[in-house]
């Protein structure tokens, strides 16, 4: 009987022991690190910026922003995760226009509005490119070698993804069903791919083809982002050279459903300072990217532009028929 | 080891069955020539094919474990494996439950087995806990449940 | 041009970069040899440490890594018959008998010194012939990747043990498997029952510890033994170079194979120890010895496994393409330091490149002897009652999946093919093809389809493209052969 009662309190005082660590203090928010959920692995473009705001975070908020990656479904899974997790502040979303197109290409049956759009952090561009020894010097060139050899112009996109959207505009502004929209992988396969002669032209993220363009393997012909880049000033958007094509690449915050309005707001602050921070910045455009602020109110008049753009040209592109 | 054979082949072959009614109701816009229901399709074909063919020829494997294949220990080391997903899963925190896991799970391997050894497990299992803890959680950053 | 490379050689030996390059290697090791814990696990979570260094160190830290990573996957598939990394699935089968047999020491000395001489050699070969592999490696397109695919799926009848129906079997349940969740390029839910959770398919690794690790411990709870590693005499362990006679073929081979399939963006190690086992068993004089303990198959997996890591750098250092998972990483990494990977690495910052191969380079080195002293300390502690160390790896497994992706999902599913592995075994399926077909569906669906899209419909490339059809050929080849084989009985005309 004594030895089972010996036994029995070395576990209760084990037990005391690991309650007492696991402290609560639920008071002030935040009073405990910060979930941000990346929807893709380690190592992308989305995952670097975030951990450049991961890295000075607790300067602006008091407590760690910790990137946790949640991939799969091409960011499908990750943002589900955020949508269904307790509106308590420590769970955001981290995330682009995928948000937005997954929606309309059908894989995603939930939308930006189901979540709580905090603010605008971060902007890059997404760049169009050529070997550099290919004949197609703009981007009237390669529509116009669209349209004269229809099936013969093959560019990459991920179904349901930005670049798809992308490339269903150049296609619908050259008379649609010219281009050949090849199924592809990430940036770093459409660049092999692209070098392999595989593809006549691509659709890259900035940060990846810079150095390409940059060594002059690979021509660039436009950025698809409203305004140009401050990385390639010299590169027209392709707004300017006369196409329809506006598709901006902004890396937003998220909150879950019913979040309430006070921890927005205290996040979307934290946030516009850390974008006027210098070291954030430099850090950036380690990544092709800039610190480009909106607060919530901006930043849903946005969305809503946005989802009309890729509504629009879903339907017309046909983009999520079945 | 006939008869098991056989049992195997029939049940995989049920599965296959299950498994291709279940992919034919995939509807999604189809984007290219093969579409997403091809390789399944083809896959299930094949291993029914070879479960079929390992129903009626059942191999003779010397090596075979004629034993029971689940003891008493193993059993119940899944059901607490079960158990302490579910603790993890309905947030009842990574400390707690891994306290509670590990010292359980020594003390089923060990079974029979004294108190003092009871008392022992307890000790390890709690330093190790919050140490694994500590290393991820806090040095490395790694959110646990 | 080699001021540069001296510059970078020697800013390499300073004493913090080697700090870092010895941590690194240690923590590697430490996180390959844990079952459930990786390599690539290991740097994504030491990379926020090296935001605050310098670029030379951190590179130095995360190649130390991903270099222990991968050869500490021996330790745990010798003395627990649980690979510590995919790449190290194949270590397996013959260390662990050999081990077994009461000679862990043995099988230690011979799989750290394979390792050491296939990373070593890579080392060294990465320095010379880098870019020029390199734009060979980006003449492989879709159809070709699907080929390769396809070859390495073959060679799972050369690894069938016993009844080829079920080696079968087995392979297709792995594809099954990895069919679940999005499907590629339209991203159609596969076999998921209308639940959420299971549209992101399950991981590689929840797989692979589940079906050798997990359900190993689910044996080993009710099994007799006290301890898992029996105790030896472990005096004299220090293998010498006398371990590879005979077997210099398998040595280059392995080695050769496990460099080029580094190189290939999109496969890793754990499709290269694979083939490499595979194609020293078809070469070997005694096949029927693979998985009873010959030290030919321990070899054949370690030197390839190792190889892998100077080709996957090949790509990521000359033209910024991940290798595998951890250079996809890797390539964050740097680029966080203002470094871009790619071709205007070599031009802007050759110093850089140079620290890289110096870093490779001594890796194996600082690997090679911190393991052989290892040997003794890993066998006395895996010798410990299987009562406190069973738990502690489940514990460490849990850890290790949950990290994969920060859901319980991926935990369940480590125990959910725990439990399948177990029945399998039981039942006499073999296990390898399982996660042969679990790697290799995605690449073999894939790139035809994708390569399909880019044909506009047409399957003429997969013949009229000669690397596409070598790879057929080989595929057809490996199929045809041991089925003659079987049917005819050994004859000596078979032998290559």
């Amino acid at each position: 009987m004594r030895k089972l009662l010996s036994v029995a309190l070395v576990f209760v005082a084990i037990l005391g022991l690991l309650s007492a660590t696991m402290a609560l203090g639920a008071e002030d928010y935040p009073s405990k690190p910060i979930k941000l959920v990346v929807t893709y692995k380690p190592g992308g473009g989305n995952d670097s910026t975030a951990r450049v705001f991961s890295k000075y975070a607790q300067e602006f908020l008091g407590e760690p922003l910790i990137v946790t990656n949640i991939d799969g479904a091409g960011g499908v899974v990750g943002a589900r995760n955020v949508l269904e997790s307790k509106p308590d502040g420590y769970t955001l979303l981290w995330m682009h226009e995928a948000l937005i197109t997954g929606h309309y290409a059908g894989m995603q049956n939930f939308t930006w509005k189901d979540l709580t759009p905090i603010c605008q952090a971060a902007s890059t561009s997404d760049v169009i490119v050529v070997k550099a020894d290919s004949p197609i010097k703009s981007v009237s060139d390669l529509i116009a070698m669209a349209k004269v050899n229809p099936k013969k112009i093959r560019m990459p996109i991920n179904i349901g993804a930005t670049t798809h959207f992308e490339a269903a505009a150049i296609d619908v502004a050259s008379g649609g069903g010219n281009l050949v929209l090849v199924s592809s992988g990430g940036g770093a396969d459409r660049i092999q791919k692209l070098l392999g002669g595989f593809y006549e032209a691509a659709s890259l993220n900035l940060a990846t083809a810079l150095g390409y363009i940059k060594d002059g393997q690979f021509r660039a012909l436009a950025v698809t982002s409203p305004k140009r880049s401050p990385f390639l000033p010299n590169v027209p958007t392709m707004l300017e050279s006369g196409y329809k094509v506006k598709k901006p690449y902004t890396l937003n915050v998220y909150g879950p459903p019913n979040l309430p309005q006070a921890m927005a707001v205290k996040l979307s602050q934290a946030f516009e300072k850390m974008c006027k921070d210098t070291r954030v910045k430099a850090d950036l455009a380690k990544f092709a990217s800039a610190p480009s602020y909106l607060n919530t109110d901006q930043l849903v008049s946005l969305l809503q532009e946005e989802d009309q753009i890729f509504g629009n040209l879903a339907k017309v592109a046909g983009i999520g028929k079945k | 080891m006939v008869n098991r054979d056989r049992f195997l082949g029939v049940g995989l072959l049920l599965l296959c069955g299950l498994l291709y009614a279940e992919i034919g109701q995939v509807e999604m816009p189809t984007y290219d020539l093969l579409g997403s229901a091809l390789f399944p399709k083809a896959t299930l074909i094949s291993i029914a094919v070879l479960s079929a063919i390992l129903a009626i020829k059942p191999g003779v494997e010397a090596g075979q474990d004629s034993t029971k294949w689940f003891k008493a220990k193993n059993i119940l080391f899944l059901c607490l494996a079960a158990a302490y997903l579910s603790l993890l899963s309905f947030g009842f925190g990574f400390l707690l439950s891994s306290f509670f896991f590990v010292s359980l799970m020594m003390i089923l391997i060990e079974w029979p087995c004294r108190p003092k050894f009871c008392a022992r497990a307890a000790l390890v299992s709690g330093v190790s806990s919050v140490s694994v803890y500590w290393v991820f959680n806090n040095l490395l950053q790694l959110l646990l449940p | 041009m080699s001021e540069l490379a001296l510059s970078g050689i020697v800013s390499t030996l300073k004493f913090f970069p080697l700090a870092m390059l010895t941590l690194g290697t240690f923590s590697g090791i430490v996180f390959g040899a844990i079952p459930g814990m990786t390599a690539s696990m290991g740097i994504v979570l030491f990379l926020p440490f090296t935001f605050k260094m310098d670029p030379i160190s951190s590179i130095a830290l995360l190649i130390g890594i991903f270099t222990g990573g991968i050869s500490g996957g021996l330790v745990s598939a010798t003395l627990l018959r649980m690979p510590g990394t995919p790449s190290s699935v194949t270590t397996c089968f013959d260390a662990y008998p050999m081990a077994q047999k009461g000679e862990p020491g043995k099988a230690l000395g011979i799989g750290i010194l394979s390792s050491f001489v296939g990373g070593i050699t890579t080392a060294v070969a990465l320095v010379f012939i880098a870019p020029p592999v390199a734009s060979l490696a980006i003449k492989m397109g879709n159809f070709e990747y699907f080929s390769l695919g396809v070859f390495a799926l073959s060679i799972v009848i050369a690894l069938s043990k016993g009844s080829m129906v079920k080696g079968l079997i087995s392979g297709g349940l792995g594809l099954l498997f990895a069919m679940i969740g999005s499907a590629p390029v339209d991203m159609a839910p596969r076999f998921t029952f209308g639940m959420n959770s299971m549209v992101g398919g399950f991981d590689l690794l929840s797989v692979l510890i589940g079906l050798f690790a997990v359900s190993q411990i689910i044996s080993d709870v009710a099994s007799e033994f006290g301890v898992l590693v029996p105790k030896v005499d472990t005096k004299k362990v220090f293998p010498g170079f006398s371990v590879f006679r005979g077997e210099k073929m398998n040595l280059i081979r392995s080695t050769l194979i496990g460099f080029f399939i580094g190189i290939l963006p999109g496969i890793g190690g754990a499709t290269a120890n694979v083939i490499a086992y595979a194609e020293a068993k078809t070469h070997s004089k005694t096949p029927e010895l693979f998985g009873t303990g010959i030290k030919s198959g321990i070899i054949a997996s370690e030197s390839s496994n190792n190889a892998t890591i100077a080709g996957a750098l090949i790509p990521m250092l000359t033209m910024g393409i991940p290798g595998d998972a951890v250079t996809a990483v890797l390539i964050g990494g740097l680029m966080i330091q203002g470094l871009q990977p790619g071709p205007l690495l070599f031009k802007a910052n050759a110093d850089f490149v140079y620290s890289v191969f110096t870093s490779v380079f001594l890796a194996n080195w600082i690997m090679f002897a911190m393991m052989i002293f290892g040997i003794r300390f890993f066998i006395k502690t895996l010798s410990i009652r299987k009562t406190y160390i069973l738990p502690l790896i489940v514990l460490m497994c849990i850890v290790g999946s949950f990290a994969l992706n920060n859901r319980m999902f991926d935990v369940w599913s480590l125990f959910f093919f725990g439990l399948i592995g177990y029945v399998l075994e039981k039942a006499s399926f073999p296990l390898t093809p399982i996660i042969l077909g679990f790697v290799l569906e995605s690449l073999i669906e894939t790139n035809l389809r994708q390569g399909i899209m880019s044909s506009s419909g047409s399957f003429l490339p997969l013949v009229s493209r000669p690397v596409s059809l070598l790879f057929l050929l080989l595929a057809a080849g490996s199929i045809v052969l041991p089925l003659l084989r079987q049917f005819y009985g050994r004859r000596e005309a078979f032998q290559k």
